[in-house]
């Protein structure tokens, strides 16, 4: 039973979960991918801007230098003026249009250490003139002059100079670009911040080291890269590169997460529920079965009390009838009385319980006289505790009539004096006493026998419950005496407790109920 | 001819007071001995005249703090470098501009150009700097530039003032790289002064930026001395009477010039160009031209050079020249060409030669060469005082003491910091402080 009700719950249950987290996981990565693109596209952007602004300051140094050198140059010093007062010039070289080098000068003793220092740094361009040349191709031509950029490489990176070509003359005067006062401007077009949150972005040259950082001032060694941008001609071995932290793509991460703990939250209390619905059922539906179980072991049980006294009746009416001795047929008579008694009272029980059951116990009171009702039915033991050796004491002080139910208080007494005679004979006493305050009636039967657990003091008034079957042996009995005695009170409008006895030996049973004197009825009982 | 004609009418001028700048250009040798060839200085001062307005009518200064915030400057060095730019825009008026960037992995700008009239929040910003990561000192200079640029024009002094505790690692480091920099930056009129914190810095890449655009160079052993680095600077800065100035040393027939001692400049054939970025008032910059000249005879005097200078009068704000015209004799008489030495322009020549040999020492040791650096150094003392007492040059004499002490200190952990020293005494030199307050150690 508990198999299947495992597997019919817990089976689509975790199949539901299964597919949950699959759709849940899916989503997030989607989603962490859409941002990912998103934010490549964004850094994209961003380092395209970046690049524009870097070609359009080169568009604009273009034009600035073709006018720079529109001027004539008559003689070196006019060439030696160019870059002590252009910021981003270094050198200035004129080449003959047959490509002798006019300026600097052929000769050592004529040039300055700085123009020295050019022609070595530039070697290459002299020593094959082919390859500057090709740059003519790349060439844009304004105004029939044509003019452009050459970049080569020396021992801190990439050089530049720009040249142009004089139609007039076939001449080509060249600028060295100063490499740091050309980073320096770049610099000044690059933004301070990036958009994407925590991103980096770096300018690159050609060696791969890093000329500056801006955005975030991390170490962007642990992260991601967005993309590469490289910068356009002259500067294409230049590059810009976006970088972000993985945290940049939290967003997606966050909605996972918040995503996953609604989707587990949810199924966890859905599950919660449906597991705890099903266990009540199954509670529920196995009490139902308990009850049911009960019912029939009651059923069994009081088929089975009834049989003994029954064939105990049948047999000493029997022995009766064979018996010659007058004192002997006598005794057998007694005992055929004793258990008619106590079959009586067990058909009483049941019948009682059964319209219980029905609700349809009811109580009907009359004015009678409670302590009579109790010694009779306290005599009605009298043979069966003189057998058991039970001493009985009785204090009886109810004070006279009263308004009560008889039939109640006799099977009341009854099924506590029944218990006693049952489970307490070991203590070889029983006292029943009486006693009255106001218009509440208290019944106490006390023993001296072997008592009860707290445990089993909470169940024994659930109707079908026996302390254990051990103590009891060779008790009849069917487990619904202390039931009826329970409901008997409950209709009274009293109460009955259960308590160790005095000295801490036996039970003590009290029953209180409602039960005034006929003069002094109260209104609305 | 014509040429001669002009040389001439110059000779019998004196030295012509132009307006800001009173320059003095003279021979460390009035003669020389015949039948030989010789050598001598030729030195052009110039000095700026003190300010006839008062002080609150001086040029508008133009400064960016460039400041480095990276890991290492964190506890007590960024506490005293807030508290040393705080007093320094403290002196500043609302007709100046300040600007104040900060670098450590990137380059922030904390204060962008402004008129110093609200200067609480200009504090506030430099108050909320926090120091962490890399230095990216080159970035650093560049933005500060681009901040001078929104209000550079030739009337202003236009500074950018950088300090650094470390050694750059972002952008280009190299002392050459930084050197191009602030020699790009000259060109516009704007000078880079450095200061150096501690041990960690490089000392090179400071003092090239710094001699390429004719600023100053400080160095600052504890974050304590920054207040005190930072006033002299910004006194300097203050007190700039003239600027974008431009020597031209014509050397006459005959004259070879042969090297520029301490000063950058182009020496192409006969002629010599030495730019310089500002002159303060009350103070002398000069540059020394080492020239050869060709054997003469015993009672002439043959032109040795013309020299012009231009530069923009902050004063009058306008542009203004000066030259001088200079000449040689030649005699035959050993004591007479002793007699007639002039001892301050020796005494300048010496002090540069001085230096330049320092700092070959300095190179030396470098190189691992230490007795070889210890050798040079000993030497170069020897020179020093024998020249100090020679020409009565005080600040020579120290210093020859400071080279004998610099021999001592070549190895172990103290030479880092003996390191730093050294190049804050070479650059201080060669902005003439040897004729002006001798080492360095004295002037503070």
């Amino acid at each position: 039973m508990t198999i299947l009700f495992v597997l019919l719950v817990g089976g689509p249950l975790i199949t539901a979960i299964w597919f949950g987290l699959r759709m849940v996981d899916s989503q997030a990565r989607e989603e962490r991918q859409k941002q990912q693109q998103q934010i490549e596209s964004i850094a994209s952007a961003e380092m395209e801007n970046t690049r524009n602004r870097i070609n359009d300051r080169f568009a604009n140094l273009q034009r600035e230098l073709t006018i720079l050198t529109e001027t004539t140059l008559a003689d070196e010093s006019a060439a030696r003026e160019i870059p002590r007062n252009h910021p981003l010039v270094r050198q200035v070289f004129i080449l003959e249009n047959d490509g002798r080098l006019l300026f600097p000068s052929g000769d050592p003793s004529r040039r300055t250490a700085a123009e020295t220092e050019f022609l070595d740094r530039s070697a290459e361009i002299w020593s094959s003139q082919k390859q500057f040349y090709r740059s003519y191709d790349e060439g844009t031509r304004v105004a029939g002059n044509r003019m452009g950029w050459h970049t080569w490489y020396w021992s801190e990176g990439l050089q530049l100079l720009f040249w142009k070509l004089s139609a007039k003359n076939g001449r080509v005067i060249g600028l060295d670009i100063d490499r740091s006062a050309l980073l320096a401007t770049l610099l000044q077009l690059v933004p301070e911040n990036t958009t994407i949150p925590e991103g980096a972005v770096q300018l690159i040259n050609t060696g791969g080291t890093v000329f500056h950082q801006w955005g975030s001032n991390e170490d962007v060694t642990e992260q991601q890269l967005l993309g590469t941008v490289d910068l356009r001609p002259p500067l294409t071995s230049w590059k810009l590169m976006s970088f972000a932290p993985a945290s940049a793509f939290g967003v997606g991460e966050d909605l996972k997460q918040t995503a996953q703990l609604g989707f587990y939250s949810t199924l966890g209390i859905g599950g919660l529920l449906t597991i705890l619905a099903a266990l009540w059922f199954y509670r529920e539906s196995s009490k139902g079965m308990r009850e049911a179980e009960k019912r029939v072991s009651f059923v069994n049980h009081v088929s089975h009390e009834f049989r003994t006294p029954l064939t105990n009746i049948l047999l000493y009416t029997d022995l009766a009838q064979a018996e010659e001795d007058a004192g002997k047929l006598k005794d057998h008579l007694s005992v055929v009385e004793d258990e008619g008694r106590r079959l009586h009272r067990l058909v009483d029980n049941v019948l009682s319980f059964a319209r219980s059951e029905r609700g349809a116990l009811i109580v009907r009171k009359h004015p009678i006289d409670i302590d009579n009702a109790i010694s009779e039915e306290v005599d009605a033991f009298r043979q069966a505790f003189e057998e058991k050796e039970i001493e009985v004491e009785l204090q009886l002080q109810s004070g006279g009539t009263a308004l009560a139910d008889a039939e109640a208080i006799r099977e009341i007494t009854g099924n506590l004096l029944g218990n006693v005679e049952k489970y307490g004979a070991s203590g070889r006493w029983v006292r029943v006493s009486t006693d009255r305050d106001g218009s509440k009636v208290t019944i106490s039967v006390e023993d001296k026998g072997p008592g009860l657990t707290k445990k089993q003091a909470r169940r024994i008034f659930k109707p079908f419950y026996r302390a254990h079957d051990n103590v009891t042996e060779g008790a009849a009995g069917a487990g619904i005496g202390l039931s009826i005695v329970q409901r008997w009170v409950r209709l009274h409008g009293g109460t009955v407790r259960c308590r160790p006895g005095s000295e801490g030996r036996g039970i003590r049973f009290d029953v209180s109920i409602e039960a005034p004197h006929p003069s002094t009825r109260t209104r609305g009982k | 001819m014509k040429y001669v004609v002009c040389l001439t009418g110059l000779i019998l001028t004196s030295p012509v007071i132009a307006d800001s700048v009173k320059v003095d250009a003279e021979s460390g040798h009035a003669a020389l001995l015949a039948g030989e060839k010789g050598t001598t200085f030729i030195k052009v001062g110039l000095t700026g005249k003190k300010w006839e307005r008062p002080q609150t009518d001086r040029a508008p200064v133009n400064v960016a703090l460039v400041l480095d915030k990276s890991g290492s400057m964190s506890g007590e060095k960024i506490r005293q470098a807030k508290i040393a730019a705080r007093q320094a825009i403290e002196r500043l008026t609302s007709d100046d501009i300040v600007s104040v960037v900060v670098y450590d992995t990137t380059v922030k700008v904390v204060v962008p150009a402004t008129k110093a009239t609200d200067k609480a929040t200009i504090l506030q910003q430099i108050d909320s700097i926090q120091a962490r990561g890399n230095t990216a000192l080159f970035g650093g200079v560049a933005k500060g530039a681009e901040e001078l640029r929104k209000f550079i024009n030739r009337e202003r002094v236009n500074r950018i003032i950088l300090l650094s505790d470390g050694l750059a690692n972002v952008g280009p480091k190299s002392p050459a790289a930084l050197g191009d920099l602030g020699k790009s930056l000259a060109k516009e009129n704007i000078s880079v002064s450095t200061i150096g914190l501690g041990g960690g810095y490089n000392e090179d890449l400071m003092y090239e930026l710094a001699n390429k655009s004719d600023g100053s160079h400080h160095f600052a052993e504890t974050p304590q001395e920054l207040a005190g680095v930072f006033d002299r600077e910004f006194g300097d800065v203050l007190t700039v009477i003239a600027q974008k100035i431009r020597i031209r040393i014509l050397c006459a027939e005959g004259v070879r010039p042969v090297r520029l001692l301490g000063r950058e400049g182009d020496i192409a054939g006969q002629e010599v160009f030495i730019p310089l970025t500002q002159i303060y008032s009350e103070d002398e910059q000069y540059v020394i031209l080492e020239a050869e000249v060709a054997p003469g005879l015993a009672g002439d005097r043959r032109g040795l050079a013309d020299v012009s200078v231009t530069y923009f009068d902050l004063e009058s704000q306008k542009e203004a020249t000066a030259g001088e015209a200079l000449t040689i004799a030649f005699t035959n008489s050993e004591p007479e060409v002793q007699e007639l030495a002039n001892a301050e322009v020796m005494a300048a020549g010496i002090s540069q030669i001085a230096t330049l040999n320092n700092r070959f020492a300095m190179k030396l040791r470098d190189e691992g060469k230490i007795n070889e650096a210890k050798v040079v150094l000993n030497d170069n003392s020897m020179f020093c005082v024998t020249a100090g007492n020679l020409w009565g040059d005080q600040g020579l004499i120290e210093y020859g003491a400071q080279n004998e002490a610099d021999a001592e200190n070549l190895e172990g952990p103290v030479w880092m910091i003996r390191r730093k020293s050294m190049v804050e005494q070479q650059q201080y030199n060669i902005r003439g402080g040897l004729q002006k307050t001798g080492t360095i150690q004295k002037s503070r």
